[in-house]
């Protein structure tokens, strides 16, 4: 997934997870307020409950003055304890817990106001002891209290049956909210540490490996190669760099017309040769190529021709040659093959064989077929200590020797007189200082 | 709401001090009659052919001496004229019914007693109770378990646990029914002891005529 595109998925969900924690909690909060609330209103409805039934039993005691010894002078404060205690009833009917009990709470009522309008009766008729109105309105006020308290003792019990029921349920409904909360809280953190560990490993990771990539490039003067695992926008970055370094290494190493390494290649390639020559008790050999004749082909033909031949030139040489050894293009007409591994000349002639055989056949110039005439000089080292450049300067004497001895052939630096060698090393010498004078 | 309640509380203290300030000649009768006595006595005691009421006034005296002599008092409202039925076969006392009050969880509970002229417990019933245990008292086990009991058998009653007087397997809760089987038996020591005291010289009289010889 690209990071743009994951970055907008995260933010959308690092924006809804903390707004959908926030909303659980809210909403905990809220329901735990609701049953709280709930809780506190059913522990009011039962205290007041108690309280109703003390006053009830009050009233009870005066009423029952009232009608077993007609003491009818005590009726209306009984009437009256009977009103507050009707009061505080509705109070109670009205709460939530009683919901389910109206039925029994209207009949209670009822049955209340009744009693009242005994005691009222009562005033009028209780003087008379055992009358037949007497005794029916007695029976009649025992009828109605009994009525009351059996009615009392059934809502009392529903009430705190109700209670208890609630508060086990608000218990196990704070039980699992608090549940909630904690899957809430381990599902943020959760988040946060895959959050950090996507991004580290979309952005920081890359990001850190493409700059040490870069570093070891630089140090090393190794190719740039970085493959991206994933193909995200750094990704990408690492594969276009991977061609700019490529295409730059390409310019710096590479003879453009040829396609052949170059000079600043050739020195580096040479250095590293020579340096391992201990280790595997070979020889190097260095061939010196030179053109027969290229500037008269140039100047004939022109340069376009020129080019063609020594494209061809290098495509000939490059076919024949073994894949462990390097051909460079120093410049101009001048070519070099680093022979490595070689056990003595007859491993060079093998070679050098090879390289004649293919040049047998005419190049087609357009304009006419040219044969290609080289001349080589070869210089051999087994030693790790020859500097690259006296090993490059005998290869070019002994090219010289090969030009001013007929060209067309090939001539070893090691076969040349000691006057032949010194000469050449002074002419050598010479134009190493006018070139150093000259840069 | 607890306003509310002291305020019922308070209303109920000062009546019950209105009470104890109204003179005596103020106040009708004793709040402990018998509801209909014919039906009561001929349904305690079937054989009954009549029966005969005596009315004695029960006064402060008798109230400091019962109050010297036992653990218990009588209240105020239960001072006045109070009757006792003696029932009656041809001049034969059978027995009396008594009628007492006294204060429940739920107002006051009239019981009322039916006692052999030696003043055993022959039977009672509730002429006012309520709440669920008057009804598992009343028909249960304990009632059975009062039936012949003098006042010492009822004193050793209300002095031990009560935990055999009454059938536990009802389904009233024991608290209650404890509660309850106390007030009943505090009532009929209460109702033996004031029936002979006040009452001594009528059931003497009454037993005198139907055995001389005693």
């Amino acid at each position: 997934m690209k990071i743009k595109n994951s970055i907008a998925l995260y933010t959308c969900v690092i924006t809804l997870i903390p707004i959908l924690t926030l909303l659980l909690l809210l909403s905990t909060f809220r329901t735990l307020e609701i049953g709280l609330s709930s809780l506190s209103e059913d522990a009011v409805v039962q205290k007041e409950f108690l309280a109703f039934e003390t006053r009830v039993k009050h009233w009870f005691v005066i009423s029952d003055l009232v009608m077993a010894s007609s003491e009818t002078y005590l009726a209306d404060d009984a009437m009256n304890m009977g009103e507050s205690a009707l009061n505080s009833l509705k109070f109670i009917c009205n709460a939530s817990i009683s919901k389910n009990l109206t039925e029994s709470c209207n009949e209670l009522v009822s049955e209340m106001k009744s009693i009242n309008q005994y005691l009222f009766r009562a005033q009028g008729i209780l003087e008379v002891v055992n009358s037949p109105t007497t005794r029916s309105l007695l029976v009649e006020y025992d009828k109605a209290s009994e009525e009351v308290v059996s009615l009392i003792q059934m809502i009392e019990k529903s009430i705190t049956n109700e209670k208890n029921k609630n508060t086990r349920i608000w218990k196990e409904k704070r039980e699992s909210l608090i549940i909630y909360l904690w899957v809430a809280g381990f599902v943020n953190v959760l988040f946060v540490f895959a959050c950090w560990r996507y991004i580290s490993t979309l952005l920081v990771n890359p990001i850190t490996e493409l700059t040490e990539a870069a570093k070891s490039c630089l140090d090393n003067r190794k190719t740039f190669n970085l493959a991206m695992k994933k193909p995200t926008e750094v990704g990408d970055l690492a594969k276009s760099i991977n061609t700019f370094v490529t295409l730059l290494d390409k310019r710096a190493y590479y003879d453009p017309l040829t396609d052949l390494p170059n000079r600043a290649y050739f020195n580096i390639e040479l250095k590293k040769q020579i340096s391992i020559l201990k280790r595997n008790k070979m020889k190097l050999a260095l061939l010196f190529f030179d053109l027969d004749k290229f500037k008269a082909i140039n100047d004939t033909y022109g340069h376009y021709i020129g080019d063609i031949l020594l494209v061809s030139f290098a495509e000939r040489i490059n076919r024949c040659i073994r894949s462990k050894d390097t051909f460079v293009r120093l410049g101009g007409d001048e070519f070099i093959l680093i022979a490595v591994d070689v056990e003595g000349k007859n491993d060079v002639e093998k070679i050098i064989k090879k390289i004649y055989l293919e040049l047998m056949p005419p190049v087609d110039l357009a304009v006419v077929k040219h044969s290609i005439g080289v001349s080589i000089g070869i210089s051999m080292t087994d030693s790790s200590s020859m500097s690259s450049s006296t090993l490059l300067k005998q290869a070019d004497s002994a090219l010289y020797w090969s030009k001013n001895n007929g060209r067309n052939r090939h001539h070893y630096f090691d076969d040349m007189s000691e006057e032949e060698k010194e000469n050449d090393v002074i002419e050598g010498d010479v134009i190493e200082s006018v070139n150093s004078a000259r840069s | 709401m607890r306003v509310n309640t002291n305020i019922s509380y308070i209303v109920f203290l000062f009546s019950l001090a209105a009470f104890t300030m109204v003179p005596e000649y103020a106040v009708g009768k004793p709040f402990c009659s018998l509801r209909d006595p014919t039906q009561q006595i001929f349904n305690v005691f079937p054989q009954a052919t009549n029966y005969k009421s005596v009315v004695h006034n029960i006064d402060n005296q008798a109230k400091k001496e019962l109050l010297s002599q036992h653990d218990f008092t009588i209240h105020s409202k239960e001072i006045g004229r109070h009757t006792v039925f003696f029932a009656l076969q041809n001049e034969i006392p059978l027995g009396l019914i008594h009628v007492r009050t006294e204060s429940g969880i739920w107002g006051l509970t009239e019981i009322v007693w039916a006692l052999d002229m030696d003043l055993n417990i022959i039977d009672f019933n509730f002429q006012r109770c309520r709440g669920s245990s008057c009804k598992s008292i009343e028909d249960g086990e304990f009632k059975d378990k009062l039936r012949g009991k003098s006042l010492g058998d009822v004193l050793g009653l209300l002095k031990g646990s009560g935990d055999n007087l009454y059938d536990n397997s009802a389904d009233t809760p024991l608290q209650a029914k404890e509660s309850l089987a106390q007030a009943v038996l505090r009532s009929a020591v209460k109702t033996i002891i004031i029936t002979d005291k006040i009452w001594r010289e009528d059931i003497a009289e009454l037993n005198l005529k139907n055995n001389p010889d005693k």
